[in-house]
């Protein structure tokens, strides 16, 4: 394991992933967690939430437990890491996934996230959050597509 | 260290600007901390009319995108088996997508030379975002 010694870090670095559970959020994070143990960086997972909203009111239904829901998908993206836990952080945050991110990408080194979401329609080539956060992000932006690995696509730690 | 076949490789592309120094900067930390090797692609193309290539006196993009690859180089803190370079012809965006297929991780400026303050992300950056095959890395 090698120290990223080229940088004048006082602090490791920070990295922050999207996680939304979808397959390519699920290979942002694998490709996260490489970078963090080869750079010797915290890892940050963020999962957002949002009410469902009517006519400019929030509303409840019976089965939408926004909430509750966000914290599954985090935390079972946090049980798939091999990183020691004080090495990582699980944020579940209420507001737009593309706001949030770009805003912790003001404190973080690297914002890694999935190419689409749950989005996969229609041929988009990208989607709308990580697509806004190459746009605005203040950090370097890792967008990463779900898809064979080619060979161990940044496993390799010295 | 000797590279092999499973060495991860970083691609990043370099036009020369200030941008995509950064990228070079990045991608270095990167190989660094990867022990990967780092891949230098700089892309041109002959300006075209009418389908035919432009000929002007003294213009020789070829030997231009061979100078800034060398000059990004120069100024690497790699050991040489762990740096590659690639001059290539072609649209810019192609040839890094198609460039960074077999490698790990593509790495670019998030602008290159426009110039275009109100510009957040350059014509490239967000083709190789939308077209590559491995994870883009967008430095800025």
């Amino acid at each position: 394991m090698s120290e990223d010694t080229t940088t004048q870090h006082v602090r490791a670095p920070a990295v922050v992933v999207g996680v939304d559970g979808s397959t390519d959020s699920d290979a942002a994070l694998r490709w996260a967690q490489s970078y963090a143990q080869a750079a010797g960086a915290t890892l940050q997972l963020v999962t957002c939430w949002e009410s469902p909203m009517g006519f400019g009111t929030a509303y409840s239904m019976p089965d939408l437990h926004p909430v509750q829901s966000a914290h599954t998908v985090a935390d079972k993206a946090a049980a798939q890491l091999t990183l020691p836990p004080a090495q990582v952080g699980v944020i579940v945050k209420e507001g737009s996934a593309r706001e949030v991110l770009v805003e912790m990408s003001k404190n973080a080194d690297l914002l890694v996230v999935g190419s689409h979401g749950h989005s996969r329609v229609g041929g988009l080539l990208i989607g709308s959050v990580s697509s806004y956060c190459t746009h605005h992000a203040a950090s370097p932006v890792v967008v990463v597509r779900d898809g064979p690995a080619k060979r161990h696509a940044g496993n390799h730690v010295e | 260290m000797t590279t092999t076949e499973q060495t991860p490789v970083v691609v990043v592309g370099v036009d020369g600007s200030k941008e995509s120094l950064a990228a070079v900067a990045w991608a270095q930390r990167y190989a660094n901390a990867t022990g990967a090797v780092l891949r230098v692609v700089v892309a041109y193309l002959w300006p075209q009319a009418y389908g035919y290539p432009m000929m002007f006196e003294g213009f020789d993009p070829a030997s231009d995108a061979k100078g800034v690859a060398e000059q990004v180089v120069s100024g690497l803190a790699l050991p040489a088996d762990r740096i590659a370079t690639r001059v290539v012809e072609g649209p810019p965006g192609g040839v890094l997508v198609a460039d960074s297929a077999d490698a790990d991780v593509l790495v670019v400026g998030a602008r290159g030379h426009s110039g275009i303050d109100k510009l957040t992300l350059g014509s490239i950056s967000r083709y190789c975002v939308h077209h590559a095959t491995v994870p883009v890395v967008v430095v800025r």
